[in-house]
């Protein structure tokens, strides 16, 4: 303790916070927080794409126009077109469908798996909890991406493959962090006191805990979409993941190498578009943090 | 005037969601050659940013000094830039503080941490710095000394690492010590040492030292006047003797009843009920008044002034008579 | 100490034992007949048969294991069914190269990273702070191999500078150990402030301040090792990302290595080759991790004198 800031200050806030609604009390402090507000735009805009692009494209992104190939960004094709004439910025609005579904559903099953194997480990301690953390090192002890190559090796390639893999190395992190929370939340008087009562171990950990872990849990999410789609592109870039010919972004990556001398624009934009959809969910991530899970800022 | 530090109206400020927050409020008191001076007060009545603010060590805190003099051998301490000050620090005045364990580097040697303000201030040689501080351990009597150079901190006792912490602070004699709740971490029987320690050590430097501490047995036994805050004011000041004989102000009474005595059987001990405003929700009139037992009607709409009478100042409605008189009329 | 670490290395026996069992169970996870898959749709009964006991899959499982142990122990990895090569001299002929540019791209990363977290930490919600994090988060986001080949495209075709591709020369390594580094260096950023501002606040600060000491000797005399230690153990979980991109960042530059080996196996359906470059990786992963928690041993003297 330090006798710093007088510690009245603190219970007030807390009192303060009690008063407001959940929501009001979190939009008012991540509206200050520019860069993660910028990005949620983004991400919405994204999420838009996926579900009204292939209506609104301007260019069928699969037909081909031999008269056009190859051609640098112009005011018809702002982002160009590929090897077939195809426009660019068609089959990327396109494949963000592809590409965000296989990385968002990926993490999704990774925190669902974990959440719950954290919960289990956290509350009822002991063996399993032991049991549970010894398979969390075991994956630990293999290299995400290794992790997953090797996954994909076995199943063999395509996007179906790419959700396991993936997910399967956000298991074991989101495992140990909901187990933490978990531990948290259950030293905490009020657990006790509903064990007392006589509820039922779950409804002690869906009603009680779970709510608890839900800010770190959303937290973490955000920033392992992030990861997944790297790592989803890394897959279909080197030939693990994606169909080649679909407007996946990573295939669209791999496939250009070969025009990289003559055609810089085949590589450049759907890496820009990776690279900025992946910085708005870590700005997205860093801002939700900084907002609900202040303790572990800084 | 003999004064070593003359505090003038002092102001800190903390930075909160709100705004700025005043959490000292205009404090004025000085400490002279040869004078134990204790702060008393609980926690969060700004004490300790009293202290810090005098050492101006508000870096790495949300606090900010706003206003008030501090004034160390004709110089007001807060226009100097930063620069000077850093000479001041350790040379002139030196800090201890509560927690001997987080308040000495973990990862660095003791020897290291002995030798840094010797060095830097007496512009010894990294040999010659080794020597002092050999000797400046020895003579706040701890055993080994040369042994003790080549530990780290986490190898001491706790009772250790507060005597290597005095042992820095007065490695370059400074003529004044803010020891900052020096005994409150340590044990009862290891409290007493220090605390005479730090006796020994004043008259053998003839240093002034300022004593900040919530416990009024430390005052008892080492000051010689003392200042009670509350609120971030101070709201009592007198001798330690005229202090416990006649307190004047209803808190400090509350203080002073509050301390276990031997031999008061099994009497309850009394608390004073209630607790320290928060800066941002401040009564209006006595900051004292929601949890006096003499409350008057006034005392909450009214803030009482420090009026001085026999060396012994009191922010109190009960004694300023014709204030008093004039209401009950 | 020597215990500490002797009781680091013994935990880690079994932890081993489990990794390179679930990576023997490699070649049993592949669905359907192993030995058919490898062999391919056009293999006669024979091949197929001859490939089954090649790689001993006629035999009883725990027999399998104790023999894979065995081989493991003796440095046999087993042999490529492409080339009939022994798996551990088509590693040996590639692990140089990859170790050369895994060290580099850390070692770079370390140096810049710590630089960046510091200036960030030091001028703490300042300018240089803001311009310090935007670049770690965005160094976070990049994919390796975009910017590999936004290199390429920048010193090979427009600048005619750097070689595309191969291991010859200290000039090969340059373009992949800088894609290859840039997110560990931008992690280790972030870890270094954050690490540097919690330092900043501890009560030791407040007593060097208290001493006179300026702020560079509170930074680099009090603060920086202090802070040094939780990254440490960050940039060895790093590692295995490192690990991973290696083997993007080698297809990239067609850099003769062990994670170009893993792709073009895992093409060729080369699975002893595939399963030993596995283990290979974690491995690594598993001993940078120990020599991590030495490292770590030794920046803090509560473990030291244990």
């Amino acid at each position: 303790m330090s006798n710093i800031q007088p510690e009245v200050v603190t219970t007030d806030r807390i009192v303060n916070e009690r008063k407001e609604t959940h929501f009001h009390q979190f939009w008012k402090e991540f509206r200050k927080k520019k860069p993660a507000l910028i990005s949620l735009f983004f991400i919405l805009f994204l999420i838009l794409i996926m579900i009204i692009g292939p209506s609104v494209v301007p260019y069928d992104p699969a037909k081909p126009d031999y008269n056009r190939v190859l051609e640098s960004p112009t005011l018809e094709h702002f982002f160009g077109t590929d090897e077939f004439g195809r426009d660019i910025l068609s089959r990327l609005a396109v494949g963000a469908r592809l590409t965000l579904s296989v990385s968002i559903s990926a993490v999704l099953l990774g925190a669902v798996f974990g959440t719950i194997l954290g919960l289990v480990s956290g509350f009822f301690g002991k063996l399993l909890d032991r049991s549970i953390m010894r398979v969390c090192d075991v994956l630990f002890a293999f290299p995400d991406l290794i992790l997953a190559i090797g996954i994909v090796a076995i199943l063999g390639p395509g996007l179906r493959n790419v959700i396991i893999a993936v997910s399967f190395f956000s298991i074991p992190s989101f495992a140990r962090i909901v187990r933490s929370a978990t531990l948290e939340t259950k030293e905490m008087l009020f657990v006790e006191a509903t064990r007392s009562i006589g509820a039922s171990n779950r409804r002690i950990i869906w009603k009680h805990i779970f709510p608890e872990t839900v800010p770190t849990i959303i937290v973490y999410f955000t920033m392992k979409v992030g990861t997944a789609i790297l790592a989803a592109a890394s897959l279909s870039f080197l030939g693990l993941g994606a169909e080649p010919s679909s407007p996946d972004w990573g295939a669209m990556l791999s496939k250009s190498r070969d025009y990289i001398d003559s055609s810089f624009h085949l590589v450049f934009f759907p890496g820009l578009i990776i690279f900025l959809t992946v910085l708005a969910f870590n700005l997205l991530g860093d801002g939700l943090r900084d907002v609900l899970d202040p303790k572990t800022k800084d | 005037m003999n004064h070593i530090l003359q505090v003038n109206n002092l102001q800190t400020a903390f930075k909160t969601d709100k705004g700025m927050q005043t959490v000292v409020h205009g404090i004025s008191f000085h400490v002279d050659k040869g004078e134990i001076v204790g702060i008393v007060g609980e926690s969060g009545c700004g004490k300790s940013v009293t202290s810090l603010s005098i050492m101006r060590l508000l870096h790495d805190t949300p606090g900010k000094i706003t206003g008030g003099q501090v004034i160390y051998n004709d110089h007001d301490l807060l226009r100097l830039p930063e620069s000077s000050m850093k000479g001041y620090r350790g040379k002139e005045l030196a800090m201890i503080f509560q927690e001997p364990m987080t308040s000495l580097n973990p990862v660095l040697k003791i020897g290291k941490q002995l030798r840094e303000p010797i060095q830097l201030h007496l512009k010894m040689s990294k040999a010659d710095a080794a020597e002092h501080a050999v000797k400046v351990l020895e003579s706040v009597g701890i055993p080994r000394a040369k042994d003790i150079m080549e530990e780290y901190p986490h190898q001491l006792s706790g009772g250790m690492r507060q005597r290597v912490m005095i042992a820095m602070a007065i490695s370059c004699k400074p003529s004044l010590l803010i020891a900052d709740e020096p005994t409150t971490a340590l044990d009862v029987t290891i409290q007493a040492q220090i605390l005479s320690l730090m006796k020994e050590i004043q008259k053998e430097n003839d240093m002034g030292i300022l004593m900040i501490t919530h416990d009024l047995g430390v005052v008892a036994e080492v000051c010689n006047r003392v200042i009670v805050m509350y609120a971030g004011r101070v709201v009592e000041e007198t001798t330690v003797e005229l202090l416990f004989e006649n307190p004047k102000h209803p808190y400090t009474k509350g203080l002073i009843a509050s301390v276990p005595k031997i031999g008061s059987g099994s009497k309850r001990l009394h608390s004073i009920p209630g607790t320290v405003p928060s800066p941002t929700n401040m009564p209006t009139g006595c900051k004292f008044a929601p949890r006096c037992k003499d409350v008057m009607d006034f005392c909450h709409t009214e803030e009482p002034g420090l009026i001085e009478e026999d060396g012994h100042s009191c922010r109190c409605w009960l004694y300023q008579d014709q204030r008093q008189g004039a209401m009950t009329e | 100490m020597w215990q500490y670490i002797l009781k680091r290395v013994l935990g880690l026996i079994p932890l081993l034992l489990v990794v390179s069992f679930v990576i023997f169970m490699f070649i049993h996870l592949i669905p359907g007949d192993a030995a058919r898959l490898i062999a391919g749709k056009k293999a006669t009964l024979e091949e197929v048969q001859a490939i089954r006991e090649n790689l001993g899959l006629d035999k009883p499982l725990i027999e399998q294991y104790l023999l894979y142990l065995k081989d493991l122990l003796s440095g046999n990895l087993g042999y490529s069914i492409q080339s009939g090569a022994p798996v551990s001299k088509l590693i040996g002929e590639r692990i140089m190269p990859t170790l050369g540019l895994t060290f580099m791209s850390i070692g770079w990363a370390l140096v810049v990273g710590i630089l960046l977290g510091v200036i960030s930490a030091v001028f703490r919600n300042k300018w240089p702070d803001h311009l310090g994090m935007l670049t770690a988060v965005s160094g976070i986001s990049l994919p390796n191999f975009w910017v590999g080949l936004v290199l390429i495209q920048l010193f090979s075709v427009q600048l005619g500078l750097l070689p595309t591709g191969g291991a010859e020369g200290w000039k090969s390594y340059l373009m992949p150990s800088f894609a290859l580094g840039a997110g560990i260096m931008a992690m280790i950023a972030r870890f270094m402030r954050s690490s540097l501002v919690n330092t900043m606040k501890q009560e030791y600060i407040r007593t060097g301040r208290a001493k006179g000491l300026g702020g560079n000797a509170i930074v680099f005399g009090h603060a920086l090792k202090n802070s040094l230690i939780p990254v440490v153990t960050i940039a060895g979980l790093q590692f295995g990302f490192l690990l991973g991109g290696s083997v993007v960042v080698e297809t990239v530059f067609s850099f003769p290595g062990l994670g170009r080996l893993l792709i073009d196996s895992i093409q060729m359906r080369d699975y002893p080759v595939v399963q030993a470059e596995i283990l290979l990786f974690s491995l690594q992963f598993i001993l940078v991790n120990l020599l991590v928690d030495i490292v770590y041993s030794f920046l803090n003297p509560k473990i030291r004198y244990q």
